[in-house]
């Protein structure tokens, strides 16, 4: 390959910049001796220029104020799943509290303090099957109503 | 200037991992121009480059916690912006993304045909904006792309190759081979205007 042949590869890229410096190099010093090739670099060279003079798309005036809104609602979106998480922790906690609680007044009315420590395994495990059931239908409903307002959310978003 | 502004810009951008609110709008006003710019370049329309502009920041929040502070900012939001506008295109207009060029062809530097490069720099200098606008409406986007990032956003070729997820040698050909369809396509152009 010629050295004119391997600086007309050159040029495009020459245009853009993208040159590394030994190539840079060369090429200079070839086009400072060869018309043709100084002349096919000040025409890439005007491509390049062209770009300064494209006419720019204008920016929709509420593009950023649209975009701020829609960030705003995925940010209130996220805290409002955050708080139904809490909620929810705080409900199956309660749900769990009072099951046991009721179970410790229930053995105590039935029998006093001594009812506590003599347990009877089978009367439990049907008070524990009981409020067990009971907790998860309280935590269902409250995940199904979540689900929901988590959907209006979405879509007023 | 370019500095400080890519310097406020990661600024914001560290707040952001934070999930700064304030951070994150400063953002999206900052970025408005060059980043819709760039969207409309890439997908062409203004509807989808505005929904995408929204969707580009709604997937910054979703992965700000994802976003290391100590690299530049400007590369993973176009990054990310390209990822969408990439699927976008692909729903669209399937095809109109890559470049024609099958592997093996033949080098399009031979492609162009006896150049004229006095006639095109005149050609250039009288109807410059109208005939490149014209040209780079056709070519398809991938090189759009990196002619648009590299000449209109300024970007460096380590850059364009973070945004576009390609190889450094992949983007600097495609630059090349996006270069030289476009002058052709410049030369057709005038040719036919004469
Ligand atoms: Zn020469």
């Amino acid at each position: 390959m010629s050295d004119h042949e391997r600086i007309s590869g050159l040029l495009p890229l020459a245009a853009a910049g993208l040159l590394d410096p030994e190539e840079e190099r060369v090429l200079r010093r070839h086009a400072a001796g060869c018309a043709d090739c100084a002349a096919a670099l000040r025409a890439w060279q005007a491509i390049g220029a062209g770009f300064a003079a494209l006419p720019q798309p204008a920016v929709p005036r509420d593009l950023a104020a649209a975009t701020h809104r829609r960030l705003a609602a995925a940010l209130s979106a996220e805290a409002a799943r955050r708080w139904d998480e809490v909620v929810l922790a705080c409900l199956a906690l309660f749900g769990w509290t009072v099951g046991l609680s009721m179970w410790a007044v229930y053995r105590m009315v039935g029998g006093g303090y001594g009812a506590l420590v003599e347990v009877e395994w089978a009367e439990s495990l049907v008070w524990l099957t009981g409020t067990t059931v009971l907790a998860w239908l309280t935590a269902g409903v409250a995940a199904v109503l979540a689900a929901q307002r988590r959907k209006e959310l979405w879509r007023r978003s | 200037m370019a500095w400080e502004r890519t310097a406020a810009a990661d600024e914001d951008a560290a707040l952001l991992k934070r999930r700064h609110p304030e951070a994150l709008n400063a953002l999206v006003t900052r970025y408005q121009h060059r980043l819709y710019r760039y969207l409309r370049r890439l997908v062409g329309d203004g509807a989808a480059a505005d929904d995408l502009y929204q969707q580009t920041w709604l997937r910054v929040l979703d992965q700000a916690g994802r976003y290391d502070a100590r690299r530049a900012f400007e590369p993973w939001l176009f990054a990310i912006a390209h990822n969408l506008a990439v699927d976008h295109l692909r729903r669209k207009r399937p095809g109109s993304l890559h470049e024609p060029a099958a592997p093996g062809a033949p080098a399009p530097v031979e492609i162009l045909a006896a150049p004229d490069d006095g006639a095109l720099e005149r050609y250039l200098a009288g109807e410059r904006a109208a005939a490149l606008q014209a040209a780079l409406d056709e070519l398809p986007a991938s090189y759009r792309e990196v002619l648009t990032l590299r000449f209109e956003q300024d970007m460096k070729l380590e850059e364009i190759a973070q945004v576009a997820g390609a190889p450094l040698p992949t983007v600097k050909s495609r630059m090349r081979r996006a270069l030289i369809e476009l002058r052709s396509r410049l030369e057709r152009g005038m040719r036919e205007q004469q």
